[in-house]
C-alpha cells in the first residue's frame, strides 16, 4: 500500500471519528418548534468508570458518584442558556430517601430507559422519526403535568493505569482514556424521545472534571434555544 | 514435518522465556489451596472489601433493595439458621431482597447476601430458598469473592504480558515472529481467561455441594437443591440463550449440578422430619411475589408474570389485588400464549426472536407479535382473560381503583375508546391523587377529543 493510500485512510478515520464524537439527533416536532422545553427535570445520572490496570478492570465507585454529583449542575446551566429550567434536585438521592414509591418508579423508569437504550443508540437517526419512546409512564414522575421533559445521562469511562498503556502500546494495541456522555431528553407526558446528544471527554475522566463541562456543552449542541 | 521456530535469535528465546513465564503465573490451584481457617487478608481483599461495602450503598440508593419488613425478617431467619456459628472475620450476614425480575442470586464477600425477586417469585418452599442460601452463604465463608478477585488479577497480568509480548514477537518478522506473535498475542492469553472460568465453576460447584450439608443440618431435603436447578433450567419463558458452556462458562452445567447433587443425596441424612413448607414460603413471601408482577411485566417476561400471579390467585382467591395483578400479566401477554407455543420452542425460532429484538425495541417487538394471525387470536383470549379477572378483583373490592384502571386500559389497547374513557374518568373520580391521576386524565382527554373529532369526520 503506498503512503498516500495509508494517509488517506488514516485521514477518513480521523474525519470519521471526529463526526462521532459528538453527535446530536432531534425529534422534528422539537426542531420545528411544535414542542418547546422550558421546564426539565434531570434523573439521577449513571456513571461507569473502569480503572484499567495490568491487572485486570475495577470500577472505581467513589469517582463515579463525584462525575454523577457533578453533572446535574452542568446540565442545568447548559439547559439554562438554551432558556430552560433544569431542576437537578426533585429526584436527587436524599429526595428519592423520604418516598420509597417514588424511588421505586424512579429505579423503574430508569431500567425502561436502559431497555431502550441500546436501540437508541445503534440508530439513534430514528429519533428524526420519532421512534423511539418510552411510552406514558413517564409522567409518573410528572403528576402535576407542570414539566416538560425529562433528562437522561448516561456517561461510560476509562482511566488507565501506564503499566497498561505501556504493555497495550508494546502489544499494538491503543487504549482510550476518556469518557463518552449520552444526553437524552425526553417528553415527560408522552415520553417520547426529544434529543439524543453523545460527546467524547478525549481526557480520563478522574484526571480532568473539568472537562466534562464542555462534553456536556458538546452534547446538547443542537438542543433548540440558544 | 517437524514443527520448527525459525527467526532470529531473539524472538525465539522470547517465546520460551514467555512460555515458562506463563506456566509459572497461570495459578488456580494455588489460590485454592487457601482454606477459609487460615485465610490472611492482605492490602487487594481489603480494598475489594471496601469496593463491595459501597455496592451495599449503591444498590439502596438506586432504589433496587426491596424493603418489606415481614419479608426480609423471614429471609434473615432463614439465613440465620444456616450461617455458622463462628462469624468469619469481616463479615457481618445481611440477607437482602433485589428488585429485579431475573431468576439470580449473589453473595458480595462483606456477608451481603441478594436474592433476586424474580428467583423468589419462582422457588416453591423454605427449603429451595435454604439451597439458594446455602450455596451463596458457602461462597462467603469459602473466601470465593477474594480468592477469584486474586486469582483473576495474576492472571490478567499474565494476559496482558503475553499480548505485549504477542506484539514484540510480530515486529521481529518472519515465521518465528508471526508463531511468537499468534501463540503469545492470542492462543496462550485465551486459555489463561479460560482458566479463569475454570475456577470459577471450581467454587460454584464447591458452594453447591457445602451449601447441600448446610441444609441436611437443617432437615431441609437436600434433594430441593434439584428442584432449583429442574425450576431454572424449565422457567416459563422461551431461553433465547442456549445456557453457556465449555471452557468459557462461569457456572457448571445445569444438568451437570442436577447429577453431582443427586449422586450426594444418599450421603446427606437428615435427622428430624424434612422441612420443606411450601405454603408458608408462599404465605411470607406473597408481597415479594407481587412486587415482582409488575417488574416481570417491564422487562417483557409477562409469562413468568401470570404464573407468578396465578400462585397468588391460587393462594389468596379473596384478595382484589392479587385478581387485579392477573388481569394486568394477561394484558401484558399481549400476542402471546400463556404458555410456549411447540414451534417457538424450536432453534430457528428462537433465533429469529433474538435477532428481532437485537433490532426493535421491547414496544415494537410486541406490536409485531400482535400482528400475525396467531397472535391476533391468542390477544383475543388474553383480552377475554384480562377482563374476567379485573372485574373479579372489583367484585372483591368495589372501592380498589387499579382494576378500574387496569380494565379502562385494557379496552383502550382493544379500541374501545368509550369504554376506556368512562373507566379513566371513574378511576380519577376514585383517586385523584394517585402517581398517574395526570397520565390518566390525559389519556382520557385525548380519546374524548379523538372521539368527538371522529364523527364530525364521518359527517362531513
Amino acid at each position: 500500500m503506498s503512503r498516500t493510500t495509508i494517509a488517506s485512510i488514516a485521514t477518513a478515520t480521523v474525519l470519521f471519528l471526529s463526526t462521532a464524537a459528538w453527535a446530536q439527533f432531534e425529534h422534528p416536532d422539537l426542531k420545528s418548534r411544535k414542542i418547546v422545553v422550558k421546564t426539565a427535570v434531570i434523573l439521577p445520572p449513571d456513571v461507569k468508570v473502569l480503572k484499567s490496570g495490568v491487572k485486570g478492570s475495577e470500577e472505581l465507585v467513589e469517582e463515579e458518584r463525584k462525575i454523577e454529583g457533578t453533572l446535574p449542575p452542568i446540565i442545568g446551566a447548559v439547559m439554562q442558556e438554551r432558556h430552560c429550567s433544569a431542576d437537578g434536585n426533585s429526584l436527587n438521592s436524599a429526595a428519592l430517601e423520604k418516598d420509597q414509591e417514588l424511588k421505586y418508579a424512579v429505579a423503574d423508569l430508569q431500567k425502561r430507559f436502559d431497555e431502550l437504550f441500546p436501540q437508541l443508540r445503534r440508530k439513534p437517526k430514528d429519533i428524526r422519526k420519532g421512534r423511539f419512546t418510552l411510552g406514558d409512564e413517564v409522567a409518573k414522575l410528572n403528576p402535576s403535568g407542570a414539566t416538560d421533559a425529562l433528562v437522561f445521562v448516561r456517561g461510560f469511562g476509562q482511566s488507565n493505569t501506564g503499566g497498561k498503556v505501556f504493555l497495550s502500546a508494546l502489544a499494538g494495541v491503543s487504549v482510550f482514556s476518556g469518557a463518552v456522555f449520552h444526553v437524552v431528553v425526553v417528553d415527560a407526558r408522552t415520553g417520547v424521545v426529544l434529543y439524543y446528544g453523545e460527546s467524547v471527554q478525549p481526557q480520563d475522566p478522574v484526571k480532568n472534571p473539568a472537562k466534562t463541562q464542555k462534553a456536556i456543552d458538546r452534547s446538547f449542541k443542537n438542543f433548540p434555544g440558544k | 514435518m517437524r514443527f520448527t521456530i525459525k527467526g532470529p535469535l531473539f524472538a525465539r528465546y522470547l517465546f520460551l522465556v514467555i512460555a515458562m513465564l506463563a506456566v509459572s503465573i497461570a495459578p488456580g490451584p494455588v489460590a485454592a489451596a487457601e482454606t477459609p481457617e487460615n485465610f490472611k487478608f492482605t492490602k487487594i481483599d481489603l480494598e475489594l472489601l471496601e469496593k463491595v461495602n459501597q455496592a451495599d450503598k449503591e444498590f439502596e440508593r438506586k432504589g433496587l433493595v426491596f424493603s418489606e419488613p415481614e419479608a426480609n425478617a423471614y429471609l434473615e431467619n432463614i439465613g440465620a439458621k444456616l450461617v455458622p456459628a463462628d462469624l468469619p472475620e469481616n463479615v457481618k450476614w445481611r440477607f437482602r431482597i433485589l428488585r429485579d425480575s431475573s431468576p439470580n442470586a449473589f453473595a458480595l464477600p462483606n456477608g451481603s447476601i441478594y436474592v433476586h425477586s424474580g428467583l423468589l417469585a419462582l422457588l416453591r418452599n423454605e427449603a429451595q430458598m435454604a439451597a439458594i442460601l446455602g450455596h451463596e452463604i458457602t461462597h462467603v465463608v469459602n473466601r470465593h469473592g477474594y480468592l477469584e478477585n486474586r486469582s483473576q488479577r495474576k492472571k490478567m497480568v499474565a494476559i496482558n504480558i503475553l499480548a505485549a509480548a504477542g506484539g514484540v514477537g510480530g515486529g521481529f518478522g518472519g515465521i518465528g515472529g508471526v508463531a511468537a506473535s499468534g501463540i503469545l498475542g492470542g492462543l496462550v492469553p485465551s486459555v489463561v481467561a479460560a482458566t479463569i472460568f475454570g475456577y470459577s465453576r471450581e467454587l460454584e460447584r464447591d458452594a453447591d455441594v457445602y451449601g447441600l450439608h448446610a441444609m441436611a443440618r437443617n432437615n431441609y431435603p437436600p434433594i430441593e437443591m434439584t428442584a432449583v436447578f429442574e425450576i431454572l433450567k424449565t422457567g416459563y419463558e422461551v431461553q433465547l440463550d442456549k445456557e453457556s458452556r465449555g471452557l468459557y462458562a462461569d457456572h457448571p452445567r445445569l444438568d451437570d449440578r442436577i447429577q453431582y447433587v443427586n449422586a450426594l443425596l444418599d450421603s446427606l441424612p437428615i435427622s428430624g422430619g424434612p422441612v420443606v413448607r411450601a405454603r408458608e414460603y408462599t404465605k411470607e413471601m406473597a408481597p415479594v411475589l407481587r412486587h415482582d408482577v409488575p417488574l416481570e411485566i417491564l422487562t417483557g417476561r409477562a409469562r413468568t408474570a401470570l404464573a407468578v400471579a396465578r400462585r397468588l390467585t391460587d393462594l389468596f382467591p379473596e384478595s382484589a389485588e392479587d385478581a387485579f395483578l392477573q388481569g394486568e400479566a394477561h394484558r401484558a401477554l399481549g400476542g402471546r400464549t400463556p404458555s410456549p407455543r411447540p414451534e417457538e420452542l424450536t432453534d430457528s425460532a428462537r433465533g429469529a426472536v433474538r435477532k428481532q429484538l437485537s433490532k426493535m425495541t421491547l414496544q415494537e417487538y410486541e406490536k409485531s407479535l400482535r400482528s400475525t394471525p396467531e397472535g391476533k387470536a391468542a390477544w383475543s383470549a388474553n383480552v377475554t382473560a384480562a377482563e374476567a379477572a379485573y372485574r373479579r378483583a372489583r367484585t372483591l373490592d368495589p372501592q380498589y381503583a387499579p382494576a378500574v384502571r387496569g380494565l379502562a386500559a385494557l379496552c383502550d389497547e382493544d379500541g374501545r375508546p368509550a369504554e376506556a374513557i368512562a373507566g379513566y374518568r371513574q378511576y380519577l373520580q376514585m383517586a385523584p391523587k394517585a402517581l398517574d391521576a395526570f397520565r390518566t386524565r390525559k389519556r382520557a382527554e385525548e380519546l374524548e377529543k379523538a372521539s368527538t373529532a371522529a364523527p364530525a369526520q364521518d359527517h362531513n
